[in-house]
């Protein structure tokens, strides 16, 4: 699936490449490539029809609240009926873009922990507090990401209380103190901060 | 690929991980079972040092938060909490009162406003009445039509003989479909036969910028808000929905009764808070309140707005005043078809 | 005139040691608000309200109007340094000037920044100290017809901005102001796609939208890249950070045009920084001398946009001290200040209180040119952060992410839209549909309903209105005539391309 670095290459290698492309199997990729326009056909469809349902505020003859939306739902539906016609009629345009980055590889196991400790990171902070989840995070997140430094670990603990000093006590955010015991442990953090 | 990864470092590093991963499920375990508040609930009557905070449901600079951070000042000394204000803007303020009540019961408190109010029976808003309870009101004050100082019109009767003339062409900025501005000039179609044409402007500053511009030829607002274009003679109140003169308010203005309109849904800004929170809390923050009004600060703010001397009710009052104003809305709106259910 | 320029010079000569200080610490503050993304400066300067309490009314606008003018643009750092917009009005600093920091040309990308925001700033200056009145009476005029054909320019950067596909791009566009329906409806109050739940009953916000999109997009694709393969930064190397004269010359147009559309857009109550700084990047993009280049290292790209987000202050006082209205949110803050301390801002105002209105001036100059330095000065350090390992930086970016979004409305649902766009934002990353559209129509989507939805009630469903008046219809010939050239350069850019499918212009 990935493509390699562009820069470096002159015109002639590349449209040399794209013939290549070109020759690939299609089938493979036909359903594939139109999956994202079928789907938003569908979708733009369905939240039109909802749209049907929104109430009509003031006089009849003025504009509902469902009018905007569904123009919207027409503009995309359009879109992706232009779409599914040029992908349909020529192949070249059915060639999903590929993110030739110039950065490295990209692995789905290492996206899927990313995304895993992004989510376990707000689901840390409904029941373990923001100061707790934060520290777990960035201790874990850089060690995973490759730093193993032993620092990491006090970084990670006097930046979470460094960030929620600041925003509790000068800009007044409300963050999450956790439940049942940890609620007890932020308070107790806090106050310990002089934040209360 | 800037870093080999070692397999001993790495195996170590799995069970930091693992280990990690077991305090979160201990975690959510404990909180589970430990039930879901803190302790704050266990606490009840007992002062509590954590801060009470103060969610004005509106952005910056308005009247709500203007109010809020008055009273949030006096309430702190009284209180011997942090009061800290929140914005929380959103949904004509649902989205703050939804805010507030996901906070523990007794530590937020939020301002309510009449438009806020008019969510609930709309059928727009995202908590019901009975989720929260009154801690007191703050502010009663009523509304107006304004027109352009040197404009067309120079008064009450030259905007309303232009009214009939072309019903439903005269336009009036309003904060927005459904809410109690519009319920206002239905009333006025209704009971005074004189029909204007209510042009939605969310934006204040848009709604102000639009009489001033010629856009629409009349305003409705309330006069507290409009104070600097009325000192310099910009705009001026032609009709007030007031069972008497407003002290302070100059100008050749009519009453809404004189015309024959026998309602008035004057605009307010109170404080309401969980309706789960203890007694002794919302006593509490009562009490506190109730010191907003020696405040010498908060006495100028009420000259500003244009206040009833009506303005102060009690938590009880409050609850109930909300109550059945939020009825008559309800009422109202569906009398003149503007329900949003 | 000459009465004015006194009036000025002295009140800075007389600000002392008390006023300076303060200045410094409005404009420190002022850039940390900016660099945070999702603490917007609106937030900062609401958020020093109560520490005015206790000052008298000049002191009081001197910090919290340092702060303002300063928060235009501390955001362009972090734009251009981690590709995280602080502020919406920093999001087309992205495409340009993220674009330069990768070629390593960082130090030159904040040099033009900071010149251009020091520019923007002193022309609308200029315009609010002598020209006040005659630019408050043409906003005046202005009305929602006027303000609808405005944000349609702003949407219709959108199309400049695509290199490959305009198709997909107007897509995205449409599927981000969908997505910006969400919730309760400003002008009906009716509620729309909420699905039964709360979370979107209460409306998804475009600041979540772009800061899941850009900044945890971003962090998710370099955390499944390892961080490897980044071109290294060599800020060492960089000699200067400003440009030079010839350089300087060489971008004026882009100086200008950027200029005059921030000076204009922000004199019109309910637009601001936001929309002048894509309007005025659409602009670059079409008409600039250096158009070929604008998208993607391009310093003219830098230029226009951060001109155009410091020339709103200026644009945004005037209403405010000419007729009590405020131009933008940041300057309704201003308005409540002014309130409190009993100054009613006005005509009178500069009557009563000429020694105030000079404070005002002298107070924004004094920011202005303090935010240069410090931009400038501040430059090569900042740059030493792209030293770090870029772990700690991602680790950090997605700590202020989500206390942006935390700070949105104090609720942790927003984390949750944050987190779930994120999530998208790194697959579109990756098809053939690009972000920025998407980012665009979420934040440009609700004004361009409220205005053409206040425009059809108010002319009884008259949809002419857009085109008789003579702004509005001055206008909607220039957005014609910009999505025909658009059009005619699509189809010649096709024709040549035939041989070669286009790289993907999704960043």
């Amino acid at each position: 699936m990935s493509q390699k670095a562009v820069s470096g290459r002159t015109d002639e290698l590349r449209a040399q490449e794209a013939i290549k492309k070109e020759r690939r199997p299609v089938s493979r990729s036909l359903l594939l490539s139109v999956l994202p326009e079928v789907v938003l056909l569908a979708a733009t469809m369905y939240l039109f029809v909802v749209a049907l349902g929104f109430k009509q505020v003031g006089p009849s003859d003025q504009i509902g609240p469902g009018f905007w939306p569904q123009m919207l739902c027409v503009g995309i539906g359009i879109g992706a009926l232009v779409r599914l016609g040029q992908k349909l009629r020529s192949p070249e345009s059915r060639v999903v873009g590929d993110a030739a980055s110039e950065a490295g590889e990209l692995r789905m196991p290492r996206v899927a922990l990313g995304v895993a400790l992004v989510v376990g990171y707000v689901v840390g902070m409904l029941f373990l507090g923001y100061i707790l989840a934060t520290a777990l995070f960035l201790i874990a997140f850089i060690y995973l990401g490759g730093q193993r430094q032993w620092y990491v670990v006090p970084l990670g603990i006097a930046s979470s209380l460094l960030f929620a000093y600041v925003f509790l006590k000068v800009v007044y955010i409300a963050l999450p103190s956790g439940v049942g015991i940890f609620d007890q442990l932020t308070v107790l953090l806090y106050e310990l901060l002089g934040v209360y | 690929m800037s870093k080999a990864w070692p397999k001993m470092k790495n195996r170590r590093f799995e069970v930091a991980v693992l280990i990690s991963l077991a305090t979160l499920v201990l975690g959510v375990a404990t909180a589970c079972g430990g039930g879901t508040r803190g302790p704050s609930e266990g606490g009840g009557g007992e002062q509590s040092n954590r801060p009470v905070d103060m969610v004005v449901p509106f952005g910056a600079g308005g009247g709500a938060d203007q109010v809020a951070r008055i009273a949030a000042a006096s309430m702190e000394e009284e209180l011997g909490t942090q009061v800290p204000v929140i914005n929380t803007p959103g949904a004509t303020g649902s989205t703050g009162m939804t805010s507030m009540l996901t906070s523990p019961p007794g530590e937020s408190v939020a301002i309510l406003i009449q438009d806020t109010l008019a969510t609930v029976p709309y059928g727009s808003a995202s908590f019901e009445l009975d989720q929260i309870q009154g801690v007191c009101r703050l502010q009663e004050m009523p509304s107006a039509l304004f027109v352009q100082g040197d404009g067309p019109y120079e008064n009450w009767e030259a905007l309303a003989a232009a009214a009939r003339e072309t019903p439903g062409e005269l336009k009036v900025a309003t904060v927005g479909q459904g809410s109690v501005d519009d319920v206002m000039l239905a009333a006025l179609a209704e009971q005074a036969g004189i029909e204007f044409r209510a042009v939605p402007f969310s934006d204040p500053s848009e709604r102000y910028a639009a009489l001033l511009g010629g856009a629409v030829d009349a305003l409705y607002e309330q006069p507290g808000d409009v104070l600097s274009n009325l000192e310099s003679g910009e705009f001026q109140p032609v009709m007030v929905f007031a069972d008497a003169r407003v002290e302070g308010l100059e100008g050749d203005y009519v009453l809404g009764r004189d015309v024959g309109v026998d309602l008035a849904l004057n605009q307010f800004r109170g404080i309401v808070t969980n309706a789960e929170a203890d007694s002794a809390t919302v006593g509490r923050l009562s009490d506190a309140c109730a010191a907003v009004q020696e405040d010498p600060d908060f006495t100028e703010f009420q000259e500003q707005n244009f206040s009833t001397p009506e303005s102060y009710q009690d938590a009880d009052e409050f609850t109930e005043y909300i109550q059945t104003q939020a009825d008559t809305i309800a009422q109202l709106q569906n009398e003149f078809g503007l329900s949003g259910q | 005139m000459v009465e004015t320029v006194y009036g000025v010079l002295s009140a800075m000569a007389s600000i002392g040691l008390y006023g300076l200080v303060l200045v410094v610490i409005g404009v420190l503050l002022g850039l940390l608000v900016g660099v945070l993304p999702g603490l917007t400066f609106v937030m900062g300067v609401l958020l020093l309200v109560p520490f005015t309490y206790s000052m008298d009314t000049g002191s009081a606008l001197t910090l919290m109007l340092a702060l303002y003018v300063a928060g235009t643009y501390g955001g362009a750092l972090t734009s251009i340094l981690l590709n995280i917009p602080g502020e919406p009005n920093n999001v087309p600093l992205l495409w340009d000037g993220h674009g330069m920091a990768r070629q390593g040309r960082a130090a030159e990308a904040l040099g033009w920044a900071a010149l251009a925001a020091l520019a923007g700033g002193l022309v609308s200056w200029v315009m609010l100290v002598f020209a006040a009145k005659p630019f408050a009476s043409v906003a005046l005029q202005l009305s929602s017809p006027e303000y609808f054909a405005v944000v349609l320019l702003g949407l219709a950067s959108v199309l400049a901005l695509t290199e490959s596909s305009v198709v997909a791009a107007l897509i995205a566009m449409f599927v981000g102001m969908l997505i910006s329906t969400v919730g309760v409806s400003q002008v009906t109050g009716v509620v729309r796609y909420d699905f039964g739940t709360t979370i979107l009953r209460d409306g998804i916000d475009y600041l979540a939208v772009m800061i899941g999109m850009y900044a945890l997009g971003e962090v998710i694709t370099r955390f499944g890249e390892n961080f490897g393969g980044q071109v290294a930064q060599q800020p060492a190397r960089v000699a200067t950070t400003l440009p030079g004269l010839r350089a300087i010359r060489d971008r004026g147009g882009s100086f200008l045009r950027g200029i005059l559309t921030g000076s204009l857009i922000g004199t019109v109550p309910g637009a601001g920084a936001t929309v002048a700084s894509f309007v005025s990047y659409g602009l670059e993009k079409q008409f600039g001398k250096h158009k070929g280049e604008v998208g993607r290292e391009s310093p003219s790209g830098v230029v226009a946009p951060q001109a155009a987000s410091t020339a709103t202050v200026g644009g945004a006082l005037i209403p405010l001290l000419v007729l009590g209205i405020p131009g933008s949110a940041a300057a309704a803050v201003l308005l409540g200040v002014f309130l409190l301390h009993n100054v009613q801002p006005g005509p009178q105002i500069f009557v009563e209180q000429p020694d105030l209105v000079y404070t005002i001036f002298g107070a924004f100059l004094l920011s202005l040119i303090l935010m240069f330095a410090v931009g400038v000065l501040g430059a090569r350090p900042l740059i030493r952060v792209l030293n770090f390992p870029e772990v700690y930086v991602s680790a950090f970016v997605v700590l202020f992410a989500f206390i942006g979004a935390l700070a949105l409305r104090q609720s942790l649902s927003d984390v949750w839209i944050t987190l779930a766009f994120g999530v998208i934002g790194f697959a579109m990353a990756r098809s053939e549909y690009p972000i920025a559209p998407l980012v665009l129509g979420a934040i440009l989507g609700p004004l361009a309903e409220r205005h053409f939805v206040t425009t059809m009630i108010s002319s009884g469903n008259d949809w002419t209105v857009f085109f008789t008046r003579p702004i509005s219809g001055t206008l909607m010939v220039i957005l014609v005539l910009l999505v025909l050239l658009l059009g005619y350069r699509a189809y010649k850019a096709r024709e040549q391309r035939t041989v070669e499918p286009g790289p993907d212009g999704s960043r």
